[in-house]
């Protein structure tokens, strides 16, 4: 198992050169002279095209762009991201926290509720609860996460009042933040206030994570509802079962001992593919509801042709989706004891 | 569909406005303001804050230049030695008292510092003519040379000894911002001495300490920043008036429904509308104020012909075709008249601009000192179009044709109007004439126009000095050269004797003689200037003050 996991985290460099690399050599397709244009914000600007080349050696050639960039970044410098004007490092930190403490209060939902979905309609198959719960997910895969997140925006927050409208927190809470009024431990809004004896600075950062994270959610349950609920029909359809149920066991127990169990097998397949749904749903999301995690930046810095910024959000992206790939894999061991790794 | 939806949301936000506090100002941007080093300074969002922060010694107040750190300043008859003198009780936002010293290494550094693409570079390309720190130009720029150029005298007073006279001069001064020596210098900045001149020289600042924590004179001061907001709070050592709204908060918000949303309810007081249609349905909405018709300040928009397009598709100089067009169609005077002729401005203004625009003379800005409102640019006449086509080419195109390549820039429902207007009017006028319209995206354009391959195409340009417009568009050695082609010696006669002549009144004939010979040429023409639109809270006063000098310090409540 400890080989396992050293392997597997060997190999996370080789995934994130994989993964720089290729974002440097389609950069690359775009001609220099167009890249540079990226830098500028004037029509006076464009005088200073050829410059712009030569400083960021955007006419050199792939692997030269590439090396002067791991160079730097094996020093421990990401680059500057001129879309945050800080470093791609410092960038990240600062707004990495508001990604995953929006991740964080998605995931949890949306597990809970996709696998409870997933497996009710699997239980009740053909009847009303399933025709209900496939709408639901039919639902969850055809309304387009935009229209969704700008619906809730205005009913929500529009009309009715309920919810606060932009951003993590709102301006008051913001500068007691800002400010140092209430401590920066973990960088989560939420958890910071409440080590911080804050009520109410937790509570505006509750309410202003519940329209991204339900956006996340409808975006991301049809996929675990659909996985969850053609699993456990499998599982429930199997042998083994069958001989349970002859055993006379009570279904309730037939479900959640037997059938449950062999069913996440897949569904923390599908969880870990979520979580990776969640990294790109969060560029959707935040940039909707002015979320200032990392995500937003992302989508700004590939806008701008802000190579360093792409880099450095892609780097996160990569070491985010193999370490959960890993976790999934250690947890394959504990729902399923049949399997091992050497 | 966001246009519909935006619709509904102010349908939908019945609730009352609940007012941001009196004495706060919350500005809802669009984008974040990422640097605020005063010497890199140029993306809107990143100025607007530099601007509070900080102060030149002028001040730019819509083309008129007002006293700022600078009291008074006086000029050699040659123009090239200017002498500031400097305002007294003046404070760093650290307490410190502003003196020469800060104002000599402020000068000094933003000539020395700042890449490529900085505001910085700007200034010393417009004061030192230096297109930017090649090899060679870093073996003759040393730290003698600079502190030559600047220093201050006995008297306390800044002196700048320019090896020309540099007309643009004080728009420069405006944007160079005092900054505290000492503080910069402790914070590992240039030392402003010749030990670590070579170090600095076109160095990107963008992440200094005075980014990280701005310290200048301005009316207002820095308190922090988080991903999506920017915070300032009246400067209370200010030796100024105090700014009537005591705290300032800029707030990225990505999404216009959240901004339109948070207009209507109170939660902003100044929110950035995306477009005419979303201003036109805040109109008469309980709390809002829209602006409809704002000046623009030091921008002219103009149709800009090349005169010898770079590309392998087009024939050969002089040759026609019905399906194709020659490299040099726009160098006959004719062709650039007729094509001006074609262009029904009534239309655009219209349909591009909603009705909101503003007629032009000449090729300046509307606001510049050396307009001449006695000019006209050409007519939409299509009787005039036909005739100056029959001259073209010695007659050749009208019995010939073309085919010319119109580009727009993608999501850009001005340059498509504009592209339709051509089309539409250049087909009608005769069968044997046509337009293709080819939609490109932003950085592709604008490395097409710098390229040389756009045969013509609208653009705005801008400058307070009526040199860094004219000079910029039509000039040879101008930006924009590589997209015009124009090689014209009378023009770049005329172009620097209006220059190097001391002072407006003496400037002033020079370009009028300029201009109506520009008219005559129509290297460019006209559009009509889009105005400004805006919408506020109704209980916010001052916007069209802070229009005119982008200064939160004139808004009240």
């Amino acid at each position: 198992m400890l080989n396992f996991i050293i392997r597997r985290l060997l190999a996370l460099p080789l995934i994130m050169l994989a993964v720089t690399f290729l974002i440097v050599l389609v950069m690359q397709l775009i001609p220099p002279e167009q890249r540079a244009v990226a830098f500028t914000t004037n029509l006076q600007q464009l005088g200073r095209v050829q410059e712009i080349i030569k400083t960021n050696h955007l006419g050199g050639s792939v692997f030269e762009q590439y090396w002067l960039w791991l160079g730097q970044a094996l020093g421990g410098n990401l680059g500057f991201s001129r879309t945050s004007g800080q470093p791609v490092l410092a960038t990240l930190l600062a707004r990495f926290p508001a990604t995953l403490e929006l991740s964080l209060f998605t995931l949890v939902p949306l597990v809970w509720v996709g696998v409870w979905l997933g497996a009710q309609a699997a239980v009740h198959r053909n009847r009303a609860p399933d025709a209900v719960i496939r709408v639901i997910a039919v639902l969850g895969y055809s309304i387009p996460s935009f229209v969704l997140g700008i619906w809730l925006l205005v009913i929500f927050y529009g009309a009715l009042d309920w919810l606060p409208g932009t951003g993590n927190i709102s301006n008051d809470s913001a500068i007691l933040l800002m400010t140092g009024s209430v401590r920066r431990v973990t960088g989560l809004v939420t958890i910071d206030a409440l080590l911080g004896g804050r009520l109410d600075v937790f509570w505006d950062g509750l309410k202003h994570l519940i329209l991204p994270a339900f956006t996340l959610l409808v975006v991301g349950i049809p996929a675990l509802i659909k996985g969850t609920r053609a699993s456990m029909i499998e599982a429930l359809h199997s042998d083994y079962i069958r001989t349970v149920r002859a055993k006379g066991i009570a279904e309730k127990v037939v479900i959640r001992k037997h059938a449950r169990r062999n069913a996440l097998l897949p569904v923390a397949t599908l969880i870990s593919l979520s979580v990776s749904g969640l990294l790109q749903g969060a560029v959707l999301a935040e940039t909707l509801y002015g979320y200032p995690g990392v995500g937003a930046w992302a989508a700004q810095a590939a806008a701008a042709g802000d190579l360093p910024g792409v880099l450095g959000f892609a780097l996160l992206a990569a070491t985010i989706v193999a370490v959960v790939n890993l976790l999934t894999d250690l947890a394959y061991t504990v729902i399923d004891p049949r399997v091992r790794y050497a | 569909m966001n246009r519909s939806l935006i619709a509904l949301t102010i349908a939908l936000a019945a609730s009352p406005a609940l007012a941001t506090p009196a004495d706060t100002l919350v500005y809802q941007i669009s984008s974040a303001t990422a640097s605020v080093e005063p010497a890199q300074a140029v993306v809107t969002y990143d100025v607007l804050p530099v601007m509070q922060m900080y102060e030149g010694l002028y001040l730019n107040n819509f083309g008129k230049y007002e006293p700022l750190l600078a009291t008074r300043f006086t000029q050699s008859r040659d123009g090239k030695v200017t002498t500031f003198t400097l305002r007294k009780n003046v404070k760093f936002h650290d307490g410190s008292a502003m003196s020469c010293a800060d104002a000599e290494y402020s000068m000094r550094r933003t000539l020395l510092v700042g890449n490529e693409t900085s505001l910085a570079a700007q200034i010393r390309a417009n004061l030192l003519n230096l297109s930017g720190f090649t090899p060679e130009v870093k073996k003759t720029y040393t730290f003698a040379k600079l502190s030559s150029l600047v220093k201050c005298n006995a008297a306390g007073q800044l002196v700048l000894t320019l090896e020309r006279n540099v007309p643009s001069l004080l728009d420069s001064i405006t944007q160079t911002y005092i900054v505290p020596m000492k503080a910069l210098v402790a914070g590992g900045d240039w030392s402003g001495t010749a030990r670590d001149f070579e170090a600095f020289i076109g160095k990107d600042v963008s992440n200094s300490s005075l980014a990280q924590k701005p310290d200048g004179t301005g009316a207002y001061q820095f308190v922090a920043r988080d991903p999506s907001r920017f915070v300032l709070k009246g400067f209370e050592g200010y030796w100024g008036k105090a700014p009537a709204l005591k705290n300032v908060i800029l707030q990225k918000v990505d999404s216009d429904t959240a901004r339109v949303l948070a207009l209507q309810k109170g939660d902003a007081d100044i929110a950035v509308i995306p477009d005419r249609d979303t201003l036109a349905k805040l109109k008469g909405v309980s709390g809002v104020k829209v602006y409809e018709d704002l000046p623009t300040h030091d921008l002219t928009s103009v149709v800009l012909y090349n005169q010898s397009v770079k590309d392998d598709k087009l024939l050969p100089a002089g040759q026609l075709a019905e399906n194709n067009m020659p490299l040099n169609f726009f160098g006959d005077v004719h062709v650039r008249r007729a094509f001006a002729a074609l262009f029904d401005t009534k239309t655009y203004l219209r349909d591009a601009l909603k009705g909101y625009g503003l007629a032009r003379h000449t090729t300046l800005p509307t606001n510049n000192w050396a307009e001449v409102k006695t000019l006209n640019p050409p007519a939409y006449d299509l009787k005039t179009a036909e005739a100056e086509l029959k001259q073209a080419f010695g007659g050749k195109v009208w019995t010939t044709g073309f085919t010319v390549p119109i580009s727009i820039f993608a999501g850009s429902g001005v340059s498509e109007v504009a592209a339709g207007i051509f089309k539409q009017n250049i087909e009608a006028l005769n069968p044997k004439f046509h337009a293709t319209i080819s939609s490109l995206e932003l950085s592709a354009a604008n490395a097409s126009l710098l390229g040389g391959k756009l045969a013509f195409n609208p653009l705005t340009w801008g400058g307070a000095d009526p040199d860094t417009n004219l000079r910029g568009l039509y000039s040879s050695g101008g930006i924009l050269a590589p997209a015009t082609n124009i090689n014209d010696p009378k023009m770049e006669t005329m172009l620097n004797q209006a220059r190097d002549a001391v002072g407006q009144a003496a400037r002033k004939p020079l370009y009028k003689e300029l201009l109506t010979y520009l008219n005559q040429q129509t290297y460019a023409f006209p559009l009509p200037q889009p105005s400004i639109f805006a919408a506020t809270v109704s209980s916010l006063k001052g916007y069209e003050n802070f229009n005119r000098t982008n200064l939160f310090k004139v808004l009240s409540k």
